[in-house]
C-alpha cells in the first residue's frame, strides 16, 4: 500500500493545495510545493543529480527545521529497480545525487518534513477546525508531504531541459546579443566571450538567483527550438529534439500544458514568470 | 570470462516472432548461429563462460531451494551488470538463449511444442515487470540475487536468499510489495523475522498455508496498512523489525 496523500492523521499535515481552497488547508493559507529538477549531465552521465527547491515557507515546520526537531526528507524510488533511498535536504534547497544505473523507467520523487524527535506542535497558522490545540508529535511522524513527481530514466531520452543547451563563444556579436544554432545535436547557443563567461560562471554556482537569470536566455532559445521542430521534421532526428519531446510527453502525464511554445518553453523550466509573480508579491 | 552478450532489438523480434520455426533449436542444437553477428558485448562486464555447466536442475529437488542454489550462481557469474542493464530484455534473452538454454528448458519444464512457455521464459515481454521478475528464466535469479544483496548488510547472503527463495508464495508476496521490497531496511526486517520466527518455532504453520486467509499472507497485509501510515524508507532497520514482528507475533498467537 501507497502512503496515501489524503489521510487523516489527527493532527495538522502541510500539503499541497489548489489555490481556490488554500484557506481550507491544514495550515491556512500555505501549500507544500517543492520543485524537482532532475539532470544527467553530459559531462557525467553516471550521476543523476535532483535539485530540489523546499519552497517550505509555513513558519511553524520552517523553524522545526532549522531547529533540528524536523528534517526533510526525499524519498526516490524505482518500483523496476527496486530502488528506494531517502535523502536528506537542506531547509531551502538541495542536491542530491544517485547512480543513474541504479534506476529504470518511472521514478518517483516524493518531499517529506519528519519529525526528529518528540514535540509539540502548535501553531496559528492551523485550521480552525483544530481549536487552537497543540499536538503531541512523536518521532519519526509526518509533518508534511508534497505531491510525487514522476520522472523517467531512458537512457537514450532522459535529459533535463538544460543539459541539451551548449553555450559557446562568438565574438562577432555584441554585448547583449545571441544566436540559437539547431542543427546539431545541442542547442548550442553562442555570444560573445565577456557574456560567455559569465554565464559559464553563473551554471557553476549552486545558488538559487542565477537560475532565473539563465531562464532569460534558455526560455527563448526553446521556444524557438520547439518552433522550428514544429516546422521541421528532419530536426527529430537530433538528440535535443527528442529530448524536449520526452520531457514534454513526461509533464503532460502530470499536469495540463497549453499548445503555445513558449508556455511549453516556460514549463520545461519550472515556469519562471510565476517565481516573478512571488517576488512581486 | 567473457563479456556479457546483447543482442540487437532487431535480431529479438525476430527470435520472438520465429519461436515456431526456431523451436527444435531450443532442444538440440541451440541458437548461437541464428544470433550469429547480431551479437555485442557490454563494457566492463563478465559473464563465466561455463555457466550453462554450473546452474542445477534436478527433477526431484524442491523449485525453491534450486532456485536459491541457482540465484547464487548466476548473480556471482554475472559481474558488472546494472540494474538498468537488468531490464533490459535484449541482453536478459541473450542470455538465456546463448548460456541458459538447457537450464531453461529444465527449470521450466517446457515441452517440444509448447511455444507459450518458450515466449514466457526465454524473453521478457508481455507481462509488464513480472515478465523479468518472475517468468524469464535469468532475470528472476538475478533480481532475488540483487534484492539479496541491496538489503543483506551483515548478515549471511546465501542464507538470505534461501529464505527468500525456498517458499515461493513467500517470495512472490514479498517481491510483489514494493512498499516492503524496495525498501532494503524493510526487505531484510521481512527476512529476518521469518527466519528467528523458523529458529523459534521450527515447527510453526505460520508459513504453510496457501489461502488468503495463512497467516504469513494476512502478515503482509498488516505490513502493507503499516506502509500506507508510515514513512518505512525514513525508519531503521530496528524499528522496522520491531514493527514486523510484533505484528508476526500477534497473528500468530490469534491462531
Amino acid at each position: 500500500m501507497k502512503y496515501d496523500h489524503n489521510k487523516s492523521y489527527g493532527y495538522p499535515i502541510l500539503r499541497p493545495v489548489l489555490d481556490d481552497v488554500i484557506n481550507e488547508s491544514d495550515y491556512v493559507g500555505y501549500s507544500f510545493e517543492p520543485s524537482f529538477n532532475p539532470m544527467v549531465l553530459p559531462k557525467n552521465p553516471k550521476k543523476l543529480c535532483i535539485e530540489v527547491e523546499t519552497y517550505l515557507q509555513e513558519p511553524t515546520l520552517k523553524i522545526a527545521v532549522i531547529e533540528k526537531r524536523a528534517k526533510i526528507k526525499l524519498i526516490v524510488a524505482c518500483r523496476e529497480t527496486f530502488f528506494t533511498k531517502s535523502f536528506d535536504i537542506g531547509v531551502d534547497m538541495d542536491t542530491v545525487e544517485l547512480q543513474a544505473e541504479d534506476v529504470h523507467g518511472r521514478v518517483e520523487l516524493t518531499l517529506f518534513v519528519i519529525a526528529q524527535e518528540d514535540f509539540q506542535l502548535s501553531s496559528d497558522k492551523f485550521h480552525p477546525d483544530f481549536d487552537d490545540e497543540a499536538f503531541n508529535i512523536i518521532k519519526g511522524n509526518i509533518l508534511a508531504q508534497s505531491l510525487t513527481q514522476e520522472i523517467y530514466m531512458q537512457k537514450e531520452f532522459f535529459r533535463n531541459a538544460r543539459s541539451i543547451i551548449s553555450i559557446s563563444a562568438n565574438d562577432s556579436l555584441s554585448d547583449g546579443e545571441y544566436v540559437v544554432s539547431l542543427d546539431s545535436d545541442y542547442i548550442e547557443i553562442s555570444m560573445n566571450s565577456a557574456l560567455n563567461a559569465k554565464i559559464n560562471g553563473l551554471l557553476e554556482t549552486n545558488a538559487n538567483e542565477p537560475i532565473e537569470a539563465l531562464n532569460s536566455i534558455f526560455v527563448p532559445a526553446v521556444t524557438h527550438a520547439l518552433h522550428e521542430l514544429n516546422s521541421r521534421e528532419v530536426l527529430e532526428e537530433y538528440k535535443w529534439a527528442q529530448v524536449l519531446k520526452m520531457q514534454l510527453e513526461t509533464i503532460k502525464n502530470q499536469q495540463p500544458i497549453r499548445d503555445e511554445v513558449y508556455n511549453q518553453a516556460q514549463t520545461l523550466f519550472k515556469k519562471p514568470l510565476s517565481k516573478i509573480a512571488e517576488i512581486s508579491e | 570470462m567473457t563479456e556479457i552478450p546483447i543482442i540487437s532489438q532487431n535480431m529479438l523480434s525476430s527470435l520472438y516472432t520465429n519461436v515456431e520455426v526456431n523451436k527444435n533449436s531450443y532442444f538440440r542444437n541451440g541458437l548461437e548461429k541464428i544470433i550469429g553477428d547480431s551479437l555485442r558485448k557490454l563494457h566492463n562486464t563478465t559473464i563465466k563462460q561455463n555457466l550453462s555447466v554450473d546452474l542445477r536442475w534436478n527433477a526431484h529437488a524442491l523449485a525453491g531451494e534450486l532456485d536459491a542454489v541457482n540465484s547464487r550462481i548466476l548473480y556471482s557469474s554475472l559481474e558488472g551488470m546494472t540494474p538498468y542493464q537488468a531490464r533490459d530484455e535484449r541482453i536478459l534473452a541473450a542470455i538465456t538463449h546463448l548460456y541458459a538454454r538447457e537450464y531453461t528448458v529444465q527449470r521450466h519444464k517446457i515441452e517440444e511444442n509448447d511455444t507459450d512457455k518458450i515466449k514466457r521464459h526465454f524473453f521478457a515481454r508481455g507481462n509488464g515487470s513480472r515478465s523479468i521478475e518472475r517468468d524469464n528464466s535469468i532475470g528472476r535469479l538475478w533480481w532475488n540475487g540483487y534484492l539479496i544483496s541491496r538489503c543483506k548488510e551483515g548478515e549471511d547472503f546465501d542464507e538470505l536468499l534461501s529464505i527468500l527463495c525456498t517458499d515461493t508464495d513467500f517470495r512472490a508476496q514479498l517481491i510483489e510489495r514494493p512498499s516492503a521490497s524496495t525498501i532494503p531496511q524493510a526487505a531484510l526486517a521481512i527476512l529476518i523475522c521469518k527466519k528467528n520466527f523458523q529458529t523459534q518455532e521450527p515447527h510453526n504453520e505460520f508459513f504453510k498455508g496457501r489461502g488468503s486467509e495463512a497467516p504469513f499472507r494476512r502478515w503482509f497485509r498488516k505490513i502493507n496498512l503499516y506502509g500506507g501510515a508510515k514513512l518505512f524508507a525514513s525508519m531503521e532497520y530496528a524499528e522496522l523489525y520491531k514493527l514486523f514482528w510484533d505484528a508476526m507475533i500477534e497473528i500468530n498467537d490469534r491462531e
